[in-house]
């Protein structure tokens, strides 16, 4: 048999086959998927529609439903796709239901923080970065609408078997460089078509070091290069990640990539090499060193600390240990928005909140917020934002006339004290 | 979309890596209506033509030229709903973006065709005959070839994934 790629590995398996090849396409059985706010409404409406008013989905205990994009509500019609969806929960009986109040987050570090990503699975979402799932070993990638619509009813979907690159990662990042500075770098070299419809697999002992939310930071961007999957071996940090996610995870199978398999293509980074890189309007593939964004002087009106790639625990304590104690620049807006509410307790008794606030900012209540732009941290016109999000593309974040920048938490903290992007 | 033959119309322009973002922006969600996303369709896409046209909030263009990565960004299938409703009714890209791509074969209201072309700006207002029958396609008298869908053809001509499903299934 041909050598396999972790990848490949998990499609075969998900499709009953020994083996798959590039360019086929399957059937996969999936494992665990979810939909979120923006979609349920309508998914409720169509799956009733289209299968009949008593239509069951394929399994309820493998669908989880967030509430995220649009909580709290910024109006009614917000408000009625939450009421839409506490209903399908309750027509479907889904358990894995996590509304806005005492438990619920952005629906990707939710999924990952609840146990619900396990090594060698399929796990799908109606986002397209599911891709950070493959932190864990999962085959993780996000489909659309209709996709969604025919897995709740039959639990499988096709796809075409992708091409796998390569991106290796060796040596001990300098200090203050982290997992962002390497995705955004490798954004950079391989362009937002990059790899498109092909897999980034990651690799290198950088990686094999690396923390869970870390892994999960890396495999989450691999989708602004285009990406079909983002994955990885797994790892002991990966390990006791999941281990503490769930009490009592269901027996999982990693998968490795065959010693002697043929990648389309490597890429190989020093991490020694690597300096903390800032992704320039309106692309996240736009990047540039930090030295030239300093030589550049530019001034920020407002930072801030979110999303599914830069708020989860790790993001937001590199923040703290920059901004303890200092104060923000003088008219600069620091927005903190945890990715989840056990992030946001934890903050409260770690006292990084209290900390925080002191400083100057301001934090929100978990959720995708200013991060896509629809509410909570829209920019004026001709405005800078620094982020620690994942896209800056023109609008993003509400104003069309605005400008984002893409940095580390680690970046984003430091320059909330100068009011200029810096290290 | 099976059941239509021939398609025609005028043809717009988006050049490469025209993102998600700009063909429904994340400011105007939750959408509400048909008619609110076919008033937004490419809203935050930099054009000096607009593709919808601000007075009658549909666009006068039925097919959109593009160049690659055509819809790279998020999965909202608005993006694809969006260019539908103000009326396109098919993208010829020299590349696209899987989940854009995905959602423009399995919801089935906007046929992607992968075309290595070379048109640019000066396509725009330009009439285009598409026969999707023959896959080819009429610019300035002359003719284009495009190869069909291969191993996902079948969802296409059943105009989606759940016509498909349930053709196949029987569910
Ligand atoms: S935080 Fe941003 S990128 Fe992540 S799921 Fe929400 S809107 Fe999408």
């Amino acid at each position: 048999m041909k050598p396999q790629s972790m990848t490949h590995k998990i499609l075969a398996r998900a499709t009953g086959k020994k083996s798959v090849s590039p360019g086929e396409i399957v059937t996969a059985k999936v494992d665990m998927c979810f939909a979120h706010d923006p979609v349920v409404k309508y998914l409720r409406q169509y799956f009733y529609e289209e299968f009949g008013k008593d239509a069951r989905v394929w399994d309820a205990s493998r669908i989880a439903l967030f509430q995220d994009h649009l909580v709290p509500a910024k109006d009614s019609a917000s408000r009625s796709l939450a009421i839409a969806m506490g209903n399908f929960a309750e027509e479907q009986k889904i358990p894995h239901y996590y509304p806005y109040g005492k438990d619920y987050g952005i629906c990707h570090i939710m999924m990952c923080e609840k146990g619900h990503v396990l090594p060698g699975e399929v796990v799908l979402g109606t986002d397209s970065h599911s891709v950070t799932y493959g932190a864990f070993n999962a085959f993780g990638t996000g489909v659309g609408f209709e996709d969604m619509l025919n897995v709740f009813k039959t639990g499988e979907l096709w796809f075409r078997v992708p091409e796998i690159i390569e991106v290796r990662i060796e040596g001990e990042l300098r200090p203050g460089v982290v997992a962002k500075d390497i995705i955004l770098k490798v954004i950079g070299e391989l362009g937002m078509g990059g790899a498109s419809y092909k897999t980034l697999e990651f690799t290198g002992s950088t990686i094999e070091a690396m923390s869970a939310e870390e892994r999960m930071t890396m495999c989450n961007m691999s989708v602004e290069a285009g990406a079909k999957n983002g994955i990885m071996a797994m790892s002991d940090a990966a390990e006791k990640y999941l281990a503490d996610a769930t009490d009592k995870p269901h027996p999982y199978d990693p998968v490795t990539t065959d010693s002697n398999f043929e990648y389309i293509r490597s890429l190989l980074l020093r991490a020694e090499n690597i300096e903390p890189m800032v992704a320039y309007p309106h692309t996240p593939d736009n990047v540039h060193s930090i030295s030239k964004a300093k030589s550049e002087s530019i001034r920020i009106n407002q930072v801030y600390i979110g999303s599914c790639t830069g708020a989860k625990m790790n993001d937001i304590v590199m923040v703290h240990d920059i901004i303890k104690g200092k104060k923000l620049a003088d008219g600069l807006q620091l927005i903190v928005v945890p990715a989840t509410s056990s992030i946001y307790r934890q903050m409260i008794s770690d006292g990084i909140s209290s900390d925080l606030l002191d400083a100057g900012a301001v934090i929100e209540s978990p959720g995708c917020k200013a991060c896509y732009g629809a509410h909570g941290g829209v920019l004026g016109d001709g405005e800078n934002c620094l982020s620690t999000t994942n896209r800056n593309f023109r609008g993003r974040m509400g104003n069309p006339k605005s400008f984002v920048y893409l940095s580390s938490p680690f970046i984003a903290a430091q320059s909330a004290l100068s009011g200029y992007i810096t290290d | 979309m099976n059941k239509i033959n021939i398609i025609e119309g005028k043809a717009f322009y988006c050049g490469d890596l025209v993102n998600t973002d700009v063909m429904s922006p994340g400011r105007f969600e939750p959408y509400e209506s048909n008619e609110l996303l076919a008033s937004i369709a490419l809203i935050d896409y930099e054009s000096e033509i607009p593709f919808v046209d601000p007075a009658t909030k549909r666009s006068p263009f039925t097919i959109i030229f593009a160049g690659h990565e055509f819809g790279c960004g998020s999965s909202r299938d608005s993006a694809p709903s969006a260019l539908a409703y103000a009326g396109a009714k098919i993208v010829i890209a020299r590349s696209f973006a899987r989940i854009f791509y995905r959602n423009c074969i399995n919801m089935g209201v906007l046929l992607p065709v992968t075309y290595d072309h070379s048109f640019d700006e000066s396509v725009i207002g330009k009439n285009v005959e598409v026969n999707v029958l023959d896959r080819t396609f009429t610019v300035d008298g002359e003719i284009y070839s495009y190869s069909d869908f291969g191993p996902i053809k079948d969802i296409v001509e059943a105009g989606g994934l759940t016509p498909f499903n349930k053709l196949s299934t029987g569910m």
